[in-house]
Order: C-alpha cells, then structure tokens, then sequence
C-alpha cells in the first residue's frame, strides 16, 4: 500500500506542471485541483492505469462561478479515494472530455451534467437525455447557481430572463447598501471610541 | 335503478380491484400501501386485490408528486381505466406536492392532472388511514351516487392521537383495577 505522499510524488514526476500546492489530504482522500480537460483525460489514464484506481464511485458538478468543475470519485484496492477535477474553460465554453471508455457506469453521471449543468461532454454514445423530461426546453440548466425557479413557468416551460436580471440587479444593489451602512456604523464605532480614549487622556 | 349498474355497484363494493401508480414518490408511502395490501394489515380481507392492468382496476392508488415526465403517462393511465373509476391520492405529495411542490419538474398534486375523490394525508401515509381511506369511498358507494360528491379527507394524524389517548386512558384504568384487586386480596389473605 502506497501512502499518499508517495502518490502524489508520481504523479507530480510524470506531470511536471501540477505543483505540490495542487494536492490536498484529507485523512483517508487525497484531492487533486482542477485541470483543464486536454491534460485531464492524460491524468485520468495514468491513475486508473498505473496507479490502479480503479473503482469509480460517482461525479459531482460544480458551479465555481467562472467555469464549471466536476469532481471523480476513484478508489483502489486498498480503500484510498482520490478526487480529481476536470474543468472546464469558460461559462461559455463548456466542453469536458468524458471517461465512458473507462468506466462504463460514468455514462448516466454524464447524461445528469449534459441536462442540469449544460456541460457539454464530448464521447458519449447515442442515446435518450436523462434525467429531465423530454420537452425541456433547451439553455435551461437547473443546477447553475444563475437559474432560479421562481422566474421559470412551469405551464409555458419558459425562463424570464428579464425578471431574473432585474431580481439579480436589486439584490446586488441591497447588498451593495447593506455593505456601506455596516462600513459606516463600523467607522462611527471607531470615532466614538477614539473619542472617549482623547477625554480620559484630557481628564487624566 | 338499472339492474347493470346495481350489480356493478354491488361488486365494486364487495371487491374494488385497485392499481398502484408511483408519479414520483420516494418511495416512503409505497411502502406504505403494500403494506396495507399484504397479510399485517390485510386490505384482502376488504375484497381489494392489486391488479397489474388499469384496464382491469377501479381504484387508482397514486403516490407522490405529479413530475413533469410522469403528467402524461398518469393521464394515460386514467384514461385506460374503465367507467366508473376513482382516484385515491396516498401522502401529503400526492396530495398537495409536499416539499417538491417548488421544484423545477414538479406539475403538484395529484388533482393537478386528474379529479381525486380521496385524500390520505401523511408523511408516510399511515396503512391504517389507507385502509380507513379506502373503505370510507366504499361506503359512500351506499348511497345511490356512484361518485362520492365531495373528495375525502382522512385526518390521520388528529384520529391516530385521539386513538392513543383513549388506548393510553384504557390501560391506566385497567392497571389501578388490577393494583385494587391485589391489594384486597392481599388484605383478605392477611386477615
């Protein structure tokens, strides 16, 4: 059994480029940072293959924000998992390489970020969508952290974009608002004190 | 009345046939109606039998919220069933949505995509208000209607706790009789 410093010492040799700030332990998990897919599916062929990590437990989709992120869950024989992440460029270019020739169990995993994160994963075989139904209108991912229920008809199957812009405008204003009365309470706090500690120097 | 449909009513009141729809329930009150339907709680003994078929059925059992994905394969089986035919609506999701009533895929209730003439409330709905459920629709197939007028709502909760407190009462007199019993007994035995 490998411990993970030694695991991460291969791994970094035979990609130079992943740094040691790219690893993380976690007790019984070592978790790997996320990496662009070109490099990924490499990374992902030398740790199933050579590291023998070769139990795949699931996926997770991430919305960071900037881009999109899924995590693989692996383990091996001796019950060490290891978290990959594969990443995507953009919110706009949301191409990820798939892992079906690997792990064929990865394929309903995949289908689930194709439909709820609109991640576009590339070497799939054909086949029905899952898990939503079948007249879902396309650009409607409901896992982005942007889509919001509340401003998507259910009769009509039709997001409104405008009132979600809108919403999003004034909770960015409120918060914006709140931001500057905190500052300012905290700054009066500040004066007031400074105050007391200039009269108990002039009483002194 | 026409002596068909007496004969009808007549066997739909001695063994209503149902069938059991899952719409997108976790699983929790489907549990909960096979249950009711096999030999601890026994609906059997009601004359309900589950079919495999709607075409076969007259009671529609359905469990959980309506999903978007299920709307249509629900109304299709409503439409398969034969005339008259009723709905029976098990758990607070198959009866309101529940907790996925806002969510992105959830259509509601039951009612949403068909008329229901009895609702179980429950999370999970209880076997013994299943049972109470389904014999109260078939008691109001008595009347000359063959559609009860009004949906029925079977308070589960409320009835269960009135239920215990009596049982809870029952035994607390039956535990000082006991103890006074003993107790002159014991006065006889010493005098």
């Amino acid at each position: 059994m490998l411990d993970f410093h030694t695991l991460k010492n291969s791994i970094i040799e035979r990609f130079p480029n992943l740094s040691d700030e790219y690893f993380r332990e976690d007790g019984t998990r070592l978790w790997v940072k996320a990496v662009l897919p070109q490099e990924f599916i490499t990374l992902f062929d030398f740790v199933v293959k050579e590291l023998r990590f070769d139990n795949f437990h699931m996926t997770v989709g991430l919305d960071s924000g900037d881009y999109f992120e899924i995590i693989y869950l692996l383990s091996n024989a001796e019950n060490q998992m290891l978290n990959l992440r594969q990443r995507t460029v953009s919110r706009d270019d949301t191409f990820a390489a798939s892992v079906y020739p690997y792990f064929e169990n990865a394929l309903f995993h995949e289908r689930e970020l194709i439909d709820l994160f609109g991640i576009d994963v590339q070497g799939l075989p054909a086949g029905h969508r899952y898990p939503l139904p079948d007249k879902w209108p396309d650009d409607n991912y409901p896992l982005r952290k942007d889509w919001k229920t509340e401003f998507f008809d259910k009769k009509t199957l039709t997001y409104d974009h405008e009132a979600a812009a809108e919403a999003e405008r004034l909770r960015l204003e409120e918060e914006a608002r709140k931001k500057a009365a905190r500052e300012a309470a905290i700054a009066a706090a500040k004066a007031k004190k400074a105050q007391q500690e200039k009269e108990a120097q002039a009483n002194e | 009345m026409n002596p068909l449909k007496k004969l009808i009513k007549w066997a739909q009141r001695k063994s209503p046939w149902i069938i059991h729809f899952n719409a997108g329930a976790c699983n929790g009150c489907d549990i909960e109606v096979v249950d009711a339907l096999t030999p601890r709680f026994d609906l059997e003994r009601f004359g309900v039998l589950q079919k495999g078929s709607p075409r076969h059925a007259d009671v529609l059992v359905c469990t959980g919220a309506v999903t978007m994905q299920t709307a249509d394969r629900l109304k299709n089986i409503y439409d398969q069933m034969a005339e008259p035919k009723f709905v029976v609506a098990v758990g607070t999701c198959a009866c309101s949505g529940g907790v996925f009533g806002d969510c992105y895929c959830v259509k509601g209730g039951i009612d949403a995509v068909i008329p229901v003439s009895a609702y179980i409330p429950g999370c999970a709905a209880r076997p013994e208000a299943i049972i109470d459920g389904v014999v109260k629709l078939l008691s109001t197939l008595e009347d000359k209607k063959l559609q009860p007028k009004n949906p029925i709502v079977i308070n589960s909760e409320k009835e269960l706790a009135d239920m215990l407190d009596e049982a809870e009462a029952a035994e607390e007199n039956t535990e000082t009789e006991n103890f006074e019993e003993n107790k002159a007994k014991e006065d006889n035995e010493n005098a």
